[in-house]
């Protein structure tokens, strides 16, 4: 709509009495709309600004220093190490996914919903909090085995969320349709559902793989290099010189290769089910035999990706008794996570607001280019917007280097995809004919929208605003980068504790982060089934 | 005068024309429809009077004063057009007095419940929310609201399309009462030409984005412009045939044209209501019965006639089965121009 419109905007603008007597008139804009274009245009520039600032440095440093500080075998060894890494977790977390979402989905299994439930608590426990756990349990873990164990344990949700909700909204009338052309059981898994079960694979094993590229706190307690890690380590020893800023780069490179990969694997056939009306609701699959070692399989993944943590937790809590309950510090930190997850959490969701509407409202080539601007920042690690907003505020803007408002745009820009999604979906449940009912009742136009859409997204608004700010109490990495000296929220408190070895006092840290998590263990469930309805 | 001018108002998205010069007059009081086929851009001609769209080129006039065009723009909110939608488009989250309120400076109940009553509810569902209504409620509670702000011209999209045959009819009697006795002026785009011929004074016809031919509906039933504009309000035959005298001989019988009409080929237009079929006698013009399949009140009875195969509803009472029958033509035959 809106290109149409765009090439008529050349047109100078003519003098009213001109005007009449000429053929070719002021063109139309719709000016309400434009000027959400405007502010999400706005939003999409600052999103972009992490990846100019890579840029600006690659094109800076020239190439002889790119090449004496990228062509080293240092950084050879982290290429390498995020392969392997990426290369043993996302095929195993694939097929865990599958096979987990399909025996609580499909089958009889007793309790089946609160196995599934289970399946997603794990989103709760920060991962570097499950790495504090295995660590004192089980010290001989570490390395590469370590890191991939923790990674699983940790980020196998992902996986499992989005095929699990494709499998509940898959169409049996499908499989049916296979078994009455003779096909056994076994035949209509592999040829009827895995097929379908392949964007949200791979859209799952896509976030296991970038969390792997941004994680830092996990990798450090598992003594595994990554780039992540090693970007912190040079930017502590040499603050923000080059070398810190080129590992940057070339982390980002990783991650446009990780999604370019994603974007083959997948394929763009995506598979729509035809026809209207709901689905019906599929039959479960006797397990019969099977029903012991499919809840003795459940158990143990729950046993691993909980229990042990979980229970050291409660073994640290116990040990320390009353004594590691220090009020006032655990007070001072949870306020201080509280405070930022709110306002970040807010802010994230108002900067997401014009975005999601013209998404909805106003669809078309600016909106998607725009909308792009806004998604991509969350697939950049979080250690590269640290990086950027250090450098840049050092170096241009000072006074707001190390403050509580550099700290919140930089959660604000991480986060900003998290609120869009879910805003969007919202959105798109209240139709355009409200909007036009309020307006032609008398509303201003944002009042109109306000009014109707806005009101009537009020809870999705909520759950975003719940989800960004869940994100960021359990943010580590871009916190400890840039957060104003003297800040203590529970997550860079735990850390702080945890390298001092006082694991006792971590552990009331810890527990806080767990218990503020749950609530998002809900949300992310209910916005995996709707993404997959939008 | 008129109370809405739209003058070769144009409107494209992308590539795409959805109106192409588009002109028409709507007259104070009255009642206009607008029908086209799906695509022919009606929808896009409401939007653009209701304020949602701008027209690339033309302008548009309320009561004479250019509410969309190059003098001026008057938002949506500001031009005072009422507006109920396909579905009613009620705000779900207010009750029923709150969506008849929800334009009102008074939003007494005693105000609401006049609004109620003008649009045959009882007072009593004002506490309701609209998914508590049924289909034919709500479109009534959509028309209180638009009414509530005492538009001069109302605008009606399809607003009975969702409802059961039954209930449709019924309707569209009490939306035409409320708006005369309201004297607003209203139009209505439908794609159910028989709808349109019953509800309105006026009836416009678009095709591909043109305004094809405006008038009447009896004089678009009997002298449509154009062979689509014939088929598109009901059934006609149309046959080619040669003038002579204000009179022209077709395969069905003689029949007189306007008296304007000069000698030559033309194209003339029969509806079905024209062509009677009765008993044959000797020297008629005699139709050659093929088949008869009878449809309860009508019988569709396929016959010949010199060498062309015609296809007639036809009363089931006297209807021909087999045989022959002579051909009796009634009225006029129209001639299409061009």
């Amino acid at each position: 709509m809106l290109c149409g419109r765009r090439t008529a905007r050349k047109v100078k603008r003519l003098n009213p009495e001109i005007a009449v007597s000429m053929p070719a008139q002021r063109p139309f804009r719709l000016p309400q709309r434009a000027g959400v274009f405007a502010i999400a245009g706005l939003v999409a520039l600052l999103s972009l600004i992490p990846l100019g600032f890579i840029v600006v440095v690659a094109v800076r440093s020239g190439w002889a220093q790119v090449v004496t500080l990228v062509f080293r075998p240092r950084i050879g060894e982290l290429l390498v190490n995020t392969i392997w890494l990426e290369a043993i977790t996302l095929p195993v977390a694939s097929v865990l996914g599958i096979a987990l979402a399909w025996i609580t989905e499909r089958t009889a299994l007793p309790g089946a919903r609160w196995w599934a439930a289970l399946m997603v608590a794990p989103l709760a426990i920060p991962a570097f909090v499950q790495s504090y756990a295995w660590n004192s349990v089980l010290p001989q873990l570490h390395g590469l085995a370590g890191a991939v164990t923790i990674a699983l344990i940790s980020y196998l949700p992902f996986v499992y969320l989005p095929v699990a909700a494709q499998l509940r909204r898959l169409d049996p009338a499908l499989e049916d349709g296979a078994a009455s052309l003779g096909k056994t059981p076994s035949a209509i898994f592999w040829r009827v559902i895995l097929p379908q079960l392949r964007w949200p694979v791979c859209a799952g094993a896509l976030l296991v793989g970038l969390h792997l590229l941004g994680e830092y706190g996990l990798f450090v307690l598992m003594r595994y290099d990554t780039f992540a890690t090693a970007i912190v380590d040079q930017f502590e020893s040499a603050y923000n010189g080059p070398a810190a800023n080129l590992m940057g780069g070339v982390l980002v490179l990783c991650t446009a290769a990780l999604i370019g990969l994603e974007t083959i694997v997948r394929g763009d056939r995506r598979y729509a089910r035809l026809g209207a009306g709901a689905a019906r609701t599929a039959v479960r699959h006797e397990l019969g035999r099977w029903s012991l070692p499919a809840v003795a399989f459940l158990a143990l993944v729950v046993l691993l990706s909980i229990g042990v943590t979980v229970g050291t937790l409660l073994r640290w809590l116990a040990l320390g008794g009353a004594g590691i309950w220090r009020l006032d510090l655990i007070g001072a930190a949870f306020g201080q996570s509280v405070g930022y997850a709110l306002v970040g959490g807010v802010l994230a969701t108002l900067a997401a607001m014009p975005m999601a509407w013209l998404t909805v409202r106003a669809p078309g080539k600016l909106q998607r280019l725009l909308e792009a601007g806004h998604l991509y920042v969350g697939a950049l690690p979080g250690i590269v917007v640290a990086l950027a907003l250090v450098t840049i505020t050092v170096r241009v803007m000072l006074p707001l280097y190390q403050t509580a408002a550099t700290l919140v745009f930089a959660y604000i820009l991480m986060f900003l995809p998290r609120a869009l999604t879910g805003l969007r979906s919202s959105m798109a449940q209240t139709p355009i004919e409200l909007e036009r009912a309020a307006m032609s009742l008398g509303r201003r136009p944002l009042m109109a929208v306000l009014q109707t859409t806005m009101r009537l997204a009020a809870p999705g608004v909520a759950a975003s605003v719940a989800l960004v700010a869940l994100g960021i109490a359990n943010e580590l990495t871009g916190t400890l980068l840039l957060a104003p000296n003297g800040t203590r929220t529970l997550a860079t408190k735990f850390w702080a504790l945890t390298s001092e070895l006082d694991y006792v006092s971590a552990a009331p840290y810890a527990l806080l982060m767990i218990v503020l998590s749950l609530p998002l263990t809900i949300l992310l469930r209910r916005q995996a089934d709707r993404a997959l309805n939008a | 005068m008129s109370l809405l001018n739209l003058t070769s108002v144009s409107k494209r998205y992308g590539s795409v024309t959805a109106l192409d010069k588009a002109t028409l007059s709507v007259g104070p009081g009255t009642l206009t429809a607008i029908v086209g086929a799906s695509g022919s851009g009606k929808t896009t001609l409401l939007r653009l009077v209701a304020g949602f769209e701008m027209p690339d080129e033309g302008s548009i006039a309320l009561e004479d004063m250019q509410i969309a065009g190059p003098l001026r723009v008057v938002p949506a909110y500001r031009r005072g057009i009422g507006l109920v939608a396909q579905e009613g488009a009620l705000f779900p989250h207010l009750s029923v007095g709150g969506n008849i309120a929800f334009g009102m400076d008074d939003k007494s109940a005693a105000a609401v419940d006049t609004l109620l009553e003008a649009v045959e509810l009882d007072s009593s569902i004002r506490r309701r929310m609209p998914h508590e209504l049924s289909g034919g409620q709500q479109q009534r509670v959509a028309l209180a609201r638009a009414l509530a702000r005492r538009p001069k011209l109302m605008l009606l999209d399809e607003p009975f399309s969702a409802l059961d045959a039954g209930l449709r009819a019924n309707m569209r009697e009490m939306v035409k009462r409320r708006l005369q006795a309201e004297g607003v002026t209203g139009i209505l785009v439908t794609h159910d030409q028989q709808e349109a011929l019953s509800f309105a004074d006026q009836l416009a016809v678009l095709e591909h984005g043109r305004v094809v031919q405006s008038g009447s509906p009896r004089e678009l039933y009997l002298q449509p412009r154009t062979e689509m504009l014939a088929n598109f309000l009901g059934d006609a035959l149309i046959l080619e045939s040669r003038v002579t005298g204000g009179e022209t001989e077709t395969p069905l019988g003689r029949i007189r044209v306007a008296r304007a009409t000069r000698d030559g080929l033309v194209r003339v237009m029969l509806r079905p209501e024209q062509v009677r079929l009765v008993p044959w006698s000797e020297g008629t013009p005699t139709a050659q019965i093929v088949s008869a399949s009878f449809e309860g009140p009508i019988t569709v009875v396929r016959f010949t006639a010199g060498a062309t195969t015609f296809t007639l509803k036809v009363p089931s009472a006297d209807a021909p089965l087999q045989g022959r029958a002579s051909i009796v033509l009634i009225g006029t035959g129209h001639v299409i121009p061009g």
